[in-house]
């Protein structure tokens, strides 16, 4: 039975504002007390709790930088909690990124087979799924060559294709709606259309309200890290559009 | 413990690629394949054997076979740690979607670094045996001095000896144990817990590696010259009889590669299984470094994501 739970969950992202940390500048600290590579608070997210069981589907809603994708991958457990818990049964398939995880020098069909055994594959089920991927990807022959050599739009099909070939229990969006050339937007929509009807939970990041409104059942509106409001999908699409005539400026970062 | 050895398992295709995928990688446009990584070990070998048997006079048929297996041993232990600083770099974009164990990222490294080693292995096999057959015949050590004798004595000794009989009887005695040297079943068996311990030395070094140049990013450079260090504090290019001659045989007693080198060196140049101690020390030097990569992963793994 697949649930998701957070209960009260904070993240704070300690950033450097010069990138990492030498062992020598590690020691040195310790001598002399003001750094010259100072931290950085990021508080992504405030206190965000969610209770959702078999069959819900939520969208979530916000402005850039409000803690949606973040929400996504603490819900998929690869960032862990500062604060709160976090509890998700049932085996999880996200869709972030989906150009992520190539690699370059491999061609079409051994990619399919890498991200396949990324994503809980076995040698024997992925023999099965290849054809049907390729021929969602209509890539063809492209197929046989190194992925360096494909456009963006060839990578995003291929991605797609592969990502959405599983059954998923819980499955995690992340703005990929908006994909490819017209003709494969609506064979994508469709097939996201299958998948959840498929999965048994699903929450669903998107900037595009429409495609949100017909996904899903609940929605959560986040607003700088915290859930500002949760409820059914048009009710929270119309305070969030209502809003939107006055944009809010981005959080202020406290500086240690 | 035992259930995030049960999430590697469960992931192990993924894992299984990633290595399989190096390997094409590296050899994915080259003539020559997989032999371009043998050639770095023999091109060294072939030089070093020219230094060091002209103008030292080391004896080439022990010395060649046994400095490759050094020089492969010592590649396995350089690019471990080298590429285990980079190995959660490389798998980053893995990292950042899907909550798989972190050790399959330094263990994709350490099982590439070992199936290298395992063809620079066979190479030196080869050589060892070759090196066996063609071994002058077995000695008489209680025979007469001969001219050969004077000079393997005089080549071994940095000052007129006065036991020359001392000296030639050692002298031929090895020689003898050399030519009886080729490796029997017994002894390649010993090889195959040798290179699991290997390659277990291998996997804890590339964990700990990664985790602290993610950390502090100049880990690997400090790296570099730590293994600079420790080569010439090893048995490598220079025979343990140097060590012991001017003293420092506190070095070999401290350096754990000398157990690894031993464990191989052993069982294909003088062709018997190696001591027990020999695994014991291989065995402790193992034990503690997974420990300390067991309290890396209990205490570092969920931070990881947030230094990358």
């Amino acid at each position: 039975m697949a649930r998701i739970e957070l209960d009260n969950v904070s993240l704070t992202f300690t950033v450097r504002k010069q990138g990492r940390v030498s062992l020598k500048e590690f020691l040195v600290r310790g001598l002399f007390r003001p750094s010259v590579n100072p931290h950085i608070q990021v508080e992504a997210l405030k206190d965000v709790s969610l209770r959702m069981g078999v069959g819900e589907r939520l969208g979530v809603l916000g402005h850039n930088g409000a803690g949606k994708s973040t929400l996504l991958k603490v819900l998929a457990g690869i960032y862990p909690p500062t604060r709160g818990k976090r509890f998700v049964e049932g085996r999880i398939s996200s869709l972030f990124d989906i150009a992520l995880g190539f690699e370059p020098e491999a061609t079409g069909w051994e990619n399919i087979a890498y991200r396949g055994y990324l994503q809980g594959e076995t040698p024997v089920s992925i023999q099965t799924k290849k054809q049907p991927i390729a021929e969602f990807s209509e890539l063809g022959d492209f197929l046989n060559m190194p992925v360096r050599y494909y456009s963006a739009g060839m990578i995003v099909r291929l991605a797609f294709s592969i990502a959405t070939a599983i059954k998923p229990e819980i499955l995690l969006v992340d703005e990929v709606l908006s994909v490819g050339d017209m003709a494969f937007q609506h064979k994508a929509r469709q097939r996201i259309h299958e998948m959840i009807g498929k999965a048994q939970l699903i929450v669903v990041v998107s900037h595009d309200l429409g495609s949100l409104a017909k996904l899903c059942s609940q929605a959560v509106w986040m607003d700088h890290g915290r859930i500002r409001q949760m409820g059914p999908v048009q009710q929270i699409i119309d305070a969030y559009t209502a809003s939107v005539q006055k944009p809010p400026a981005p959080a202020p970062v406290k500086a240690a | 413990m035992v259930t995030y050895a049960q999430d590697i398992w469960r992931c192990r295709y993924f894992w299984m690629s990633l290595v399989k995928m190096d390997l094409q990688n590296r050899y994915r446009r080259s003539v020559l394949g997989i032999g371009w990584s043998l050639l770095n070990p023999i091109a060294m070998t072939t030089v070093m054997c020219i230094v060091f048997v002209k103008v030292f006079g080391q004896d080439l048929r022990e010395f060649a076979p046994s400095l490759m297996a050094g020089l492969a041993i010592w590649t396995y232990v350089v690019t471990s740690m080298l590429n285990g600083c980079q190995c959660f770099f490389i798998g980053e974009q893995y990292i950042r979607q899907y909550p798989a164990p972190l050790a399959i990222y330094p263990l994709r490294t350490a099982l590439g670094g070992t199936i290298h080693f395992g063809l620079a292995l066979l190479v030196v096999f080869a050589l060892a045996v070759y090196a066996h057959a063609t071994a002058p015949l077995p000695v008489d050590v209680e025979g007469p001095m001969t001219e050969m004798d004077e000079l393997a004595v005089n080549a071994h000794a940095t000052a007129p000896a006065p036991a020359v009989t001392d000296a030639v009887r050692a002298a031929r005695a090895k020689a003898a144990l050399f030519h009886a040297g080729v490796p029997g079943p017994a002894a390649l068996l010993s090889l195959i817990p040798a290179i699991v311990l290997l390659f277990l030395f291998g996997w804890s070094v590339a964990l700990l590696a990664g985790f602290a140049n993610v950390i502090f990013k100049d880990t690997q450079h400090l790296a570099e010259v730590g293994l600079q260090i420790v080569f010439y504090a090893s048995p490598i290019i220079v025979p343990k009889e140097v060590f012991v001659k001017n003293g420092l045989t506190w070095i070999l007693t401290c350096n754990p590669v000398v157990a690894f080198l031993d464990m191989i060196r052993i069982p294909l140049l003088e062709g018997h299984v190696p001591h027990p101690m020999v695994f014991a020390k291989a065995m402790v030097t193992v034990g503690i470094l997974m420990l300390a990569s067991g309290l890396m992963l209990l205490r570092q793994q969920k931070r990881l994501i947030f230094y990358l």
